[in-house]
């Protein structure tokens, strides 16, 4: 009877009732809301379902799903790692080494169309004027108190990009990574709720109506070259985004290239699948009540915020300058899809430019600048890497 | 580090990012010209048949019906994509296409027979 109540002593004592705090208890109920708003309410389901399990997971006290003091230092110690570590210290060696945020542009790339994008190049210019979002929040994250790289990676959520989003916090601010994460993803989400007052706030009817003249057939050689093009010129102009955007680009050429469609199915399916609930564990997991109860966290939250919104407003103020001053006719609208949130900005830009003219649709000409947008916010994220990495 | 070096990264980043991409645009307009495929012949005028049961199609002169029920704004943007597709697909072949009415409707509500006298109908 005495080893009974003995071992039953022992297990209580290691058990979460007793090693438990307020702060884990309060972690469990923000992931468990995060669960809710991914199958409830569907908000980024594929990603914050998984980002939302890792958060539970390394918040149950005793658990030790997660150690982030073997990730703390400058250098990664990878046998203790391996010898040590749980499940999600070997998911986040994914995350660190770049590997995850890197595969996943691999797989973005392979489901993309450039298309729109190579029948009208101006279009790279609206993917480029969003980005002043992120620019202009990094002053203000910067004036709140945040170091340049903790300010630059905050900023960074305004470029609707997740794994260049994450990519970067990996690099600059990896113990703010849970936050920025959750914040990107969340505000992606809400993307058709931010979006459509300030395009509308910042357009009249009469710019809102305005019809874009069909685009043109591109030839599968432009399509090829394409990839192999900006590869090139990325990369000698940014070699810190040649990560980010030479694996955009090589996705695109196993797509475009119509020879390795066992490869891209694959890269589009199952590797894209993987390589997602992988990441979001592992970004989840970095979500400890240490680093994600603070203030900080509500500050990343409403910068977040304030990032979003000002890159769609500089898109579309962007494209009232090419309304005003272009050669060709271009909707203001189509600027707000700047952000490169693939393809639920271009569906908000249809939807809006519908509701002013049914007859006008958006969505083809909106596809341009949210593709330009990814390489944009690659280039953005290069240019920031390499000023404050 | 100083605001001067701040807003040095911010005039910096932008101009970098602008001329990465302007370079890109001209380098595309080159590609352009020089690869684009010769415009295609216009193919003749296809013979659409309007189905009864699910949308019409009507000539353009006609004032357009807004989409009608509005259920949720997910099925509204996927409607939405439905008709810049059909309306791509009609300047392709050389019509304008409209939608002017979306009806939702329970599947399989006909009677076998019912079914059969479809699958007839447009064979």
């Amino acid at each position: 009877m005495d080893v009974f109540i003995e071992s039953m002593k022992g297990l209580w004592e290691k058990s979460g009732f007793v090693n438990g705090t307020w702060l884990d208890l309060v972690m469990l109920i923000v992931s468990l809301v995060l669960v809710y708003l991914a199958i409830a309410k569907k908000y980024e389901p594929l990603l914050l379902l998984p980002i939302a399990v890792g958060m539970l997971l390394t918040n149950i006290p005793g658990g030790n799903m997660f150690h982030p003091e073997l990730f703390a230092g400058e250098t990664v110690d990878f046998a203790q790692v391996l010898s040590s570590g749980g499940l999600l210290d070997l998911l986040y060696l994914g995350v660190k080494l770049q590997l995850f945020p890197l595969l996943i542009f691999f797989g973005v790339g392979c489901m993309t169309d450039f298309g729109p994008l190579i029948a009208n190049p101006s279009s790279l210019l609206l993917g480029a004027a969003a980005q002043a979002g992120i620019f202009i929040t990094f002053i203000g994250a910067f004036a709140l108190g945040f170091p340049a790289g903790e300010a630059a990676s905050i900023a960074m959520i305004g470029s609707a990009d997740g794994p260049t989003t994450i990519w970067l916090a990996t690099r600059l601010a990896p113990e703010m990574l849970g936050s920025i994460a959750i914040a990107a993803y969340s505000y992606m989400a809400l993307i058709p709720v931010i979006q459509p007052p300030i395009m509308k706030l910042l357009t009249t009817k009469k710019e809102r109506v305005v019809r874009m003249a069909q685009l043109r057939f591109v030839s599968k050689k432009e399509r090829i070259f394409f990839p192999v093009i900006v590869t090139i010129i990325v990369g000698f102009l940014i070699p810190d985004a040649l990560g980010l955007v030479g694996m955009l680009m090589l996705g695109n050429l196993f797509k475009e290239s119509g020879v390795v469609d066992r490869l891209v199915k694959t890269s589009q399916n199952e590797l894209m699948n993987v390589v997602i609930i992988m990441l979001g564990m592992a970004v989840g997991a970095t979500a400890k009540a240490e680093n994600f109860l603070n203030v900080r966290t509500l500050m990343i939250i409403g910068l977040g915020l304030v990032a979003f919104m000002l890159g769609t407003a500089c898109g579309v103020l962007f494209g009232k300058l090419m309304c005003l001053f272009g050669k060709k006719k271009t909707n203001p609208l189509i600027g707000s899809a700047g952000v490169s949130a693939l393809p639920m900005a271009a569906r908000v830009t249809q939807r809006i430019g519908q509701e002013a003219d049914p007859n006008n649709h958006l969505l083809m000409h909106a596809m341009g600048p949210t593709v330009s947008a990814i390489i944009g916010s690659a280039v953005a994220a290069g240019i920031l890497f390499s000023l404050f990495g | 580090m100083n605001w001067s070096f701040i807003f040095a990264t911010v005039v910096t980043g932008l101009a970098v990012v602008f001329a990465v991409l302007i370079f890109l645009i001209v380098l595309l307009k080159i590609m352009g010209r020089l690869l684009s495929a010769k415009p295609r012949k216009k193919p003749a005028p296809m013979q659409i048949m309007p189905r009864k049961d699910s949308f019409k199609l009507v000539a353009p002169a006609r004032p357009v019906t807004v989409l009608k029920p509005v259920p949720r704004v997910d099925e509204l943007q996927v409607i939405a994509v439905i008709t810049a597709a059909i309306h791509a697909y009609g300047e392709q072949a050389g019509k304008r296409l409209r939608i002017v009415d979306v009806k939702k409707r329970e599947l399989n509500t006909r009677s076998a027979w019912g079914n059969m006298g479809v699958i007839e109908s447009m064979r």
